[in-house]
């Protein structure tokens, strides 16, 4: 999930661009009332935005001026924009600037092609879920206008009010809005927080509008029962009077109209906590057999580095190399933070968004094909280059492994001394994937692999397992030992570009639990097998 | 238009004086009150006019901006309820409040905007140009094109950019309150 720093500013822009639709921007509000950093920091970028403008239209009106009455006196422009609504008649020189002024004030600019992640509410948990059709979501995947049928198992989701949601198989449900679901079978709880009361969900035989905290639902062919947990619903059946209805009254409604009253059936419904509870032994039992698998690979030959993010210990600052055959090599852990892992076990990943984060490491000695190997989450790629592993500066031999600010995963061998290169020759190749990112998959877990095959002239690029892209090395790019040494995960240290804050900056903005460099080609085969062992 | 200011009524020097050196903050103001910027652009008219036929009111020994500000507000609100319900805007006490914020911040505003120019120097030329044209062209769309980069990418570019300049004021204001 977006952390809550990012999906603020996401709002903010989004609204700076008139593109919130009513729903969004009713929660933007909610969330900015209710929150005295985020309000400060939205009007900080509404500030920043009329800065710039008064910025470039003063230059723009300047330049026009100058063109006209050459020299032009210090702070004309903002005479020049006084002029175009105070005496407009008179300022026949200032046609041009008043015509330009004209059409840029058009609107709000509309940006309908806007790479937006679309959605009202985000899978947050599932335990042995199974969705109709083969459908498959993974954690933090977005949920939008859809009937949607969970055959068993149980959902949790977060709608982007503030409402939680238990789902309950088998059910079949439809987000309409951030306030609004429709249930046509199945039991869903939902807990409603203060800033989203007037949460309501529709079934054949009427609605529940929520007045706060907690209620639960069973939808099945012939009749509807509400239970309200805590707090207070209003019951809105079609063709009947509205029914209030307070903390330990049920309802059975039958679809010929007859109504029954019951006590609220706490147990009956899977509540947030037992939820939690059984996703932590699901999630534990599944962490374990990756632990397990990945004891075996740390005795693999070519195995050169491991690390998995989680220390026994959380101030220790060095992250111990794992691969057995291999003792030295342990990472020295800069700024980055602990976070939960991709099972969600606290600690054992690290985030490196903070700045300057990095975890470095020297790996000495030349190899031949390599393999790359890591779990990530990635916030958002805000950077040109958003780091996974690259070597200190730009040296001949060296790999470099990154993201694109468009999602392409990039990888290079650096060939010739940027010195030595001809005309028309580039001192590496760039082999680039197609975009393997973008916003919709924000805060969620992914395996990224690449191999640089020098046996079988090819690089290839792995997204969970699967082989993504592939690229034969052109001969003249082909490097056949790749030299280490110093370098960084999730950042680069360059020395030269140090004092560039363009370049410096490339620190990837997400967390990571694990990487893994080896000295050989993997195949897609092994890739897949760690992928299906190490899936969270 | 008899209330339309002309050149030769007595304080239009100092008016347009006054006007004209709080202008931004008056924009400002206003920007954070509003999404869309023909919005912004049609209340800052509104407010300079008002400022002009209000002129006989303001008392020189009184701070302008502050006076202009009340203004601001009241123009801004009216145009919000003008709109009524088919354009998106916050609701009106939600924006009473962000007002009364921002009202407040009129000072740290302008040292932003100080800051502002000094990070804009900082920046690569080619990027200080494409955030001047961004600013200056009615449609960005239009931009994109001429650069040769789809309309999504240039948001994204735009964004980055802007959270860079973001980051310079705040450091550099830090390094201000540190001197």
């Amino acid at each position: 999930m977006k952390s809550h720093d990012d999906s603020l500013r996401d709002l903010t822009v989004r609204y700076l661009r008139g593109e919130l639709n009513a729903d969004e921007l009713a929660v933007f509000e909610l969330r900015l009332r209710s929150d005295n950093a985020a309000r400060a920091e939205f009007r900080r970028a509404t500030r920043l935005d009329a800065n710039l403008r008064t910025i470039a239209a003063g230059r723009e009106a300047t330049e026009v001026w100058e063109t006209n009455h050459a020299p032009a006196a210090s702070g004309v422009s903002w005479f020049v924009w006084l002029m175009r609504w105070i005496a407009p008649v008179t300022a026949v020189a200032l046609v041009t600037t008043m015509f330009w002024w004209k059409d840029s004030v058009g609107g709000p600019e509309q940006s309908p092609s806007e790479e937006s992640a679309a959605g009202f509410a985000v899978v947050t948990a599932q335990a042995n879920a199974h969705w109709a059709g083969g459908r498959k979501f993974v954690t933090g995947d977005l949920l939008a206008h859809e009937t949607l049928r969970l055959e068993s198992g149980i959902a949790q989701i977060e709608l982007f009010s503030g409402v939680t949601v238990v789902v309950e198989g088998d059910a079949e449900f439809k987000i309409i809005s951030p306030m609004e679901m429709s249930v046509t079978r199945g039991k869903v709880r939902a807990r409603v927080p203060e800033p989203a009361h007037g949460f309501r969900i529709h079934t054949a035989e009427g609605e529940v509008v929520d007045l706060g905290t907690e209620f639960a639902l069973n939808v099945a062919a012939t009749n509807s029962e509400v239970h309200v947990l805590d707090g207070e619903v209003e019951w809105h059946p079609h063709g009947n009077a509205m029914r209030n209805m307070k903390k330990g009254e049920a309802l059975r409604w039958e679809t010929d109209g007859k109504a029954t009253a019951l006590p609220a059936n706490h147990a009956g419904f899977i509540g947030m906590a037992d939820m939690s509870e059984r996703l932590n032994t699901d999630r534990k039992v599944r962490r374990d057999e990756w632990i397990n698998y990945s004891h075996k690979l740390r005795h693999d030959p070519r195995l050169v580095v491991s690390y998995q993010m989680g220390a026994d210990d959380g101030w220790n600052r060095r992250l111990k190399n794992e691969a057995t055959e291999k003792p030295q090599m342990d990472g020295a852990i800069v700024a980055a933070a602990r976070v939960p892992d991709r099972w969600g076990m606290a600690g054992a990943a690290l985030d490196f968004s903070p700045t300057g984060s990095r975890v470095r490491l020297n790996v000495p000695g030349e190899f031949h094909s390599i393999t790359l190997l890591t779990w990530v989450k990635i916030n958002s790629l805000d950077r040109w280059y958003n780091s996974l592993f690259l070597t200190d500066g730009a040296k001949v031999g060296g790999p470099h492994w990154q993201i694109m600010d468009d999602g392409r995963l990039f990888f290079s061998v650096k060939k010739h001394e940027t010195s030595e290169v001809k005309r028309g020759q580039k001192d590496k190749y760039h082999f680039m994937s197609p975009p393997i990112w973008n916003a919709s998959q924000s805060g969620q877990w992914l395996m990224i692999a690449t191999t640089y095959d020098v046996d079988a002239r090819k690089v290839t690029h792995y997204l969970n397992g699967r082989v993504f892209s592939e690229e034969a090395i052109p001969e003249e790019y082909l490097v056949e030992n790749v030299a280490i040494g110093a370098a960084s995960i999730c950042n680069w240290s360059e020395p030269v570009y140090r004092t560039d804050a363009h370049f410096a900056v490339r620190n990837l903005n997400g967390s990571m639990d694990e990487f893994a460099l080896f000295a050989a080609a993997l195949t897609s085969q092994e890739i897949a097998d760690i992928y299906e062992h190490g899936k969270p | 238009m008899p209330d339309q200011p002309h050149s030769d009524a007595p304080g239009y020097e100092l008016f347009v004086g006054l006007l004209t050196r709080h202008e931004a903050a008056l924009r400002r103001f206003v920007r954070t009150l509003l999404p869309a910027w023909g919005d912004v652009d049609e209340v800052m008219q509104r407010v300079a006019l008002a400022a002009w036929k209000k002129f006989n009111q303001f008392d020189p020994a009184t701070e302008f901006l502050h006076w202009a500000l009340v203004i601001a507000r009241y123009e801004a609100l009216a145009f919000r309820r003008a709109m009524g319900r088919d354009r998106l805007v916050f609701s009106e006490d939600f924006l009473e409040q962000l007002a009364e914020e921002a009202e407040n911040e009129t000072e740290l505003a302008s040292r932003e905007e100080l800051a502002l120019e000094t990070c804009m120097a900082k920046l690569p030329p080619a990027r200080r140009e494409l955030v001047l044209k961004a600013y200056s062209i009615p449609d960005q769309r239009d931009l994109a094109a001429a650069i040769g980069k789809s309309p999504a990418a240039l948001y994204m570019l735009l964004s980055r950019i802007r959270q860079e300049l973001a980051t310079c004021i705040e450091r550099t204001l830090k390094e201000e309150a540190a001197l």
